[in-house]
């Protein structure tokens, strides 16, 4: 069920973007990437001719019980409902290589689980753990190694002139991305992004292009801003619960909606080095130190003048969860709300009655 | 006359409160939930007027704000406030000083920081562990074959000589069998039990962030040595609030006799 304010405008886009997606999954993938992590710069695949698919999918109380086949019960649910997922998804199995960065061991178990039961071609990698120097090295010789099996696989040879020209049109399209945040509830917005990056960047672009000017929706009373585990496809329920509630998420930096569109890299990036350096440096909460992450979360609330900001840890994410005390913190004096939340419907109550207290904190604090 | 009722659908019991005009207490009633939470609020409703004399009082003088885990369901309020909201309320009304409330129920416990003004600064609620909530000691009261309210008199105040897992009700139960089969003496192990509730608890006031003084709310306040195993672990004094049970259904009605769901004091008289 959909929840929130909708108009036949937005259905009719989210239709189109449906249909697209699901003829690009059923058409040729022998080209396609699938791309997992926030550490696979989109941009590789990009400029060696490949079509780079980000795997954003997952969320849902189905697909967590599908993947139970293969994960643990008490795996973190986004792990087991991506599993869920890459069983219950054919086209999955038909993508041609699998590029993954995992931040967590969970993530890899997840992973090498997908590449083992659907034979798929795969390369995963540690995200980088530190800033170290050191870090930085071993992540360029990741990457260096990706670039090599990656030609290998599909007779392709990185260009400097090419991957100059994927970075421009990467962030041609981060940036329409963003451009599009401000008409759309937070909702919709990670359904349009989440769904562009499952088409390829050029159609990804060209349904951009093709979408109708809209008016912004009307402001809700309370603003707030989205921090902590990544937001996968079927996991919206509680941003459209929030929006009931007369809260709106006007930002985020999440793995799979606002922080994919974080990572800018320079215009005129020319080498692997330096988009290693580019995707090195991004905000990310599991690096150590992760001051930076804390840097970019201040100045992204910052930037959006929020009411209070939404901590949301899946169960069992320790990435997130183990640093609840440090963001609220650093943010202080808004309030932050822990929300420890998982896909299960039966935890809805919990999470409804969590959100409903936090939007009437605020409320009467405005009051 | 103008009437205000508070309804507290809790996992467990659902509780009601009915002031006048100027938060006088008329009524209140504790009854199990049952199976029909809708039910039994609309029960109580009935009962509590009748009890006031105030039988056909339900249109345009009686204000209702329903609350707790079944708030949604009842279909005669006015409106829904969460249990946060109500339940710090309740305590800062009869109680003006609280700076923290604890509200140990059937299937929560939840930690409210005030502010000086009486308003929710800051929660935190347990996760869906029934470890540190009432629904913890009912299961191992039920495995002695006891009643949940006679847990505290059983082991006779005493502290607790060992530890009992505080992190899952089905691995504590385990180890009571097990500690049993040791031959600890049934006490103990009864005061390990209400150590881990305690433990569970004082974690979560940690979470949020210890203000004093801070009050215990919520049906497991009435149990006297989980608050005594709580005050020893804070190190702070540990009060009861004056009516633990009823506090959430009370700041319902307060709120009933309010347009929002404000945590001010003002407009209400004495409670007691």
């Amino acid at each position: 069920m959909r929840h929130g304010r909708s108009n036949p405008q937005e259905e009719r886009w989210r239709a189109r973007l449906a249909t697209r997606v699901a003829a690009r999954t059923a058409g040729d993938l022998s080209r396609a990437v699938g791309v997992f992590g926030g550490y696979v710069p989109l941009e590789l695949p990009l400029a060696l001719g490949l079509e780079p698919l980000v795997l954003s999918f997952g969320g849902s109380p189905q697909a967590m019980q599908l993947g139970e086949k293969y994960v643990r019960a008490d795996a973190c649910p986004f792990c087991r409902s991506q599993v869920g997922v890459a069983e219950a998804a054919p086209w999955l199995g038909r993508v041609a290589f699998l590029a993954a960065f995992s931040a967590c061991d969970q993530e890899n178990r997840m992973l090498e689980t997908c590449g083992r039961f659907l034979d798929l071609e795969i390369q995963v990698a540690g995200a980088p753990r530190t800033r170290s120097p050191n870090a930085l090295a071993r992540y360029r010789e990741d990457l260096e190694r990706l670039r090599c099996r990656l030609e290998e696989r599909f007779e392709a040879a990185l260009e400097t002139a090419r991957l100059a020209g994927a970075v421009a049109k990467m962030r041609r399209l981060r940036a329409r991305l963003r451009a599009r945040r401000a008409d759309l509830e937070f909702a919709d917005f990670a359904e349009l992004v989440q769904g562009c990056l499952m088409l390829g960047v050029d159609p990804a672009l060209e349904f951009l292009a093709s979408l109708e000017p809209k008016a912004p929706p009307a402001a809700r009373p309370l603003r707030l801003f989205l921090a902590g585990s990544c937001v996968a496809r079927d996991d919206l329920v509680f941003a459209r619960e929030l929006a009931e509630l007369g809260a709106e998420i006007v930002g985020d930096l999440t793995r799979l909606v606002g922080g994919l569109l974080a990572c800018d890299v320079p215009e005129g990036t020319s080498t692997l080095a330096a988009l290693a350096e580019a995707y090195f440096h991004q905000p990310d909460m599991g690096a150590r130190p992760n001051d930076g992450y804390y840097a970019a979360l201040a100045q992204a609330v910052e930037a959006v003048r929020v009411d209070g900001v939404l901590l949301r840890c899946l169960k069992f994410c320790d990435i997130h969860s183990g640093e609840r005390r440090r963001v609220k913190e650093a943010l202080e004096p808004l309030p932050v709300l822990f929300l420890d939340d998982e896909y299960d419907a039966a935890a809805r109550p919990r999470r409804r009655t969590r959100l409903e207290s936090f939007v009437e904190m605020i409320r009467c604090r405005k009051a | 006359m103008s009437l205000r009722l508070g309804i507290d659908v809790g996992s467990t019991t659902t509780k009601a409160v009915l002031l006048d005009a100027n938060g006088a207490m008329l009524q209140s009633e504790v009854v199990a939930t049952g199976p029909d939470g809708r039910a039994m609020a609309r029960h109580l409703r009935d009962e509590l007027l009748a009890a006031a004399g105030a039988a056909g009082a339900e249109s345009g003088s009686l204000r209702v704000v329903a609350t707790g885990y079944g708030r949604a369901r009842v279909d005669f309020a006015d409106r829904a406030v969460t249990e946060i909201t109500c339940h710090a309320r309740g305590v800062r009304f009869q109680h003006p000083d609280a700076a923290m409330v604890v509200d140990v129920g059937g299937q929560d416990s939840k930690v409210i920081r005030l502010d000086a003004a009486g308003r929710v600064e800051d929660f935190g609620m347990n996760d869906r562990c029934a470890a540190g909530t009432g629904s913890f000691l009912d299961v191992i009261a039920r495995r002695f074959g006891l009643d949940v309210s006679e847990l505290a008199a059983l082991h006779a105040l005493r502290p607790a000589p060992f530890e009992i897992s505080s992190t899952c009700v089905v691995f504590a139960e385990t180890e009571v069998v097990s500690l049993l089969a040791q031959g600890h003496p049934v006490n103990d192990v009864l005061a390990g039990v209400q150590r881990a509730v305690a433990r569970r608890v004082v974690t979560l006031i940690k979470h949020v962030g210890l203000a004093t003084p801070v009050y215990f709310s919520g049906g497991v306040a009435k149990n006297e040595s989980v608050r005594r195993e709580i005050e020893a672990l804070l190190e702070v004094p540990f009060a009861a609030a004056r009516h633990p049970q009823l506090s959430g259904a009370l700041g319902a009605a307060l709120l009933a006799g309010e347009g929002g769901a404000s945590g001010g004091d003002a407009g209400a008289a004495r409670w007691s």
